[in-house]
């Protein structure tokens, strides 16, 4: 349950809510209060918008030859053709693009010397990777951030498409509540709740089997008893 | 002929146009990148997390409030929580808070801003008020700021009580929005 905070009250913990770094329930109390005082309201916008112009305050540094291009090149685009319409981002972080490297090695091992992985690092944790799944005839694992409606990270989800496949989701230590809500939405948009997801100081992750294929899951989302919603979207698997 | 506002070429890039789409990349690339090489330092890792600052600008472009119309703020708030995630998961301890400090105060010598000149005279009103904070106030702000310690592991970090901790964030917010509010007052 949420306590009504005063206004005193909400005053003391506006900075650390305009920063960004006060806990989940202190975030949510007042903002439940912010919601109902236009004079809160107003001293937490005032109060965001520096910590919004601090970060304007960092050096501007031109970042190294190419960046441009390889930005356009995640966003699909083509800069050469003037109509051609944006796609949807095809590369994904460089640590997810190791994985989904060495998840698409296992996936054709067939043909595995055709695929270069540039270093001897990469290609022993390929082998490892690959050794590791094999032994439980698992297709390859997922990883994706869980973040809040600002883009805040507030967790990771992991995941393991097998059989069965499965879930692991772990949440930062202001974010954990009980109880936590957990869905799934399928890439065909069925809604999935998971049992319930309790955490707290004591218990940072929950995980379990889930009900469908981890490659038709597209979304994970957790919603807090406050409404307060994180998301992580699961990045498609190898080949698909 | 004027050039296209922030907010009319983040429409346009969030709409799918190749044009607006460089030439929003070629507009704030120097600042995510900088602000990311504040908070993690290694250039490829500041790459990183300014390509994909971008991205998630582009996937995030429909949840950009227009009512506040401050695209660079909101695109430099992306790059800091994704900055600090890599420095989480990779364990990169915070730069010394006054080192940053120093940072800012080099901008403040060879300044290269392009924006309007009344952001850019808000941004040195700013930057003398944080300069002129108490060291251990500017301390906390900044690791907060910056790097997105909490009280609680500001107070850890520096062996000190949370209320005191809370108390100097509070204290040093409230001065620096009294200084760029007193200066449209005055």
């Amino acid at each position: 349950m949420s306590t009504r905070r005063s206004c005193e009250e909400v005053r003391a913990l506006a900075p650390e809510v305009a920063l960004g770094i006060a806990d989940g329930k202190e975030r949510a109390e007042v903002l439940a209060h912010v919601a109902s005082c236009a004079a809160c309201r107003s001293h937490l916008a005032e109060l965001a918008d520096v910590a919004d112009d601090l970060l304007a305050l960092t050096p501007s540094e031109e970042p190294p030859a190419g960046f441009e291009t390889r930005v356009l090149a995640e966003l699909g685009i083509e800069p050469s053709r003037r109509s051609r319409r944006l796609r949807r981002p095809l590369v994904r972080p460089r640590r997810v693009l190791v994985a989904a490297a060495v998840a698409s090695l296992m996936a054709v091992t067939a043909t595995a010397s055709a695929l270069v992985l540039t270093s001897q690092d990469e290609r022993e944790l390929a082998g490892h990777y690959q050794a590791a799944l094999e032994r439980v005839g698992g297709e390859y694992f997922q990883a994706a951030r869980l973040h809040d409606a600002q883009d805040r990270p507030v967790g990771q989800v992991f995941g393991y498409q097998g059989r069965p496949s499965w879930l692991f989701i772990v949440v930062y230590a202001p974010y954990r509540q009980t109880p936590l809500t957990a869905t799934l939405t399928t890439t065909e948009r069925d809604v999935i709740p998971l049992q319930a997801v309790d955490l707290d100081e004591q218990r940072a992750s929950w995980g379990g089997e889930i009900p469908v294929d981890l490659r038709e899951v597209e979304l994970v989302r957790v919603v807090d008893e406050n409404g307060n919603a994180y998301e992580a979207r699961v990045p498609a698997g190898p080949g698909e | 002929m004027s050039p296209v506002s922030d907010e009319a070429l983040l429409a346009g890039f969030a709409s799918g146009d190749p044009e607006a789409a460089v030439e929003f990349v070629r507009r704030f690339q120097a600042r995510v990148y900088g602000l990311a090489r504040t908070i993690v330092r290694d250039r490829a890792m500041a790459e990183d997390v300014a390509q994909e600052t971008f991205v998630r600008a582009w996937r995030r472009a429909a949840s950009y409030d227009a009512r506040r119309g401050r695209v660079l703020a909101w695109l430099l708030a992306i790059a800091r929580n994704r900055a600090i995630d890599v420095t989480r998961l990779r364990s990169i301890e915070p730069l010394d808070p006054e080192v940053v400090a120093a940072r800012l105060e080099l901008e403040r010598q060879s300044s290269g801003d392009v924006d309007e000149s009344s952001r850019v005279d808000e941004r040195k009103t700013l930057r003398d008020a944080l300069a002129d904070l108490p060291a251990e106030q500017r301390r906390a702000l900044v690791l907060a700021v910056y790097f997105g310690r909490t009280a609680a592991e500001i107070s850890e970090l520096d062996g000190i009580a949370l209320g005191t901790v809370k108390w100097r964030i509070r204290q040093a917010l409230s001065k620096l929005r009294e200084e760029v509010e007193g200066r449209y007052v005055d």
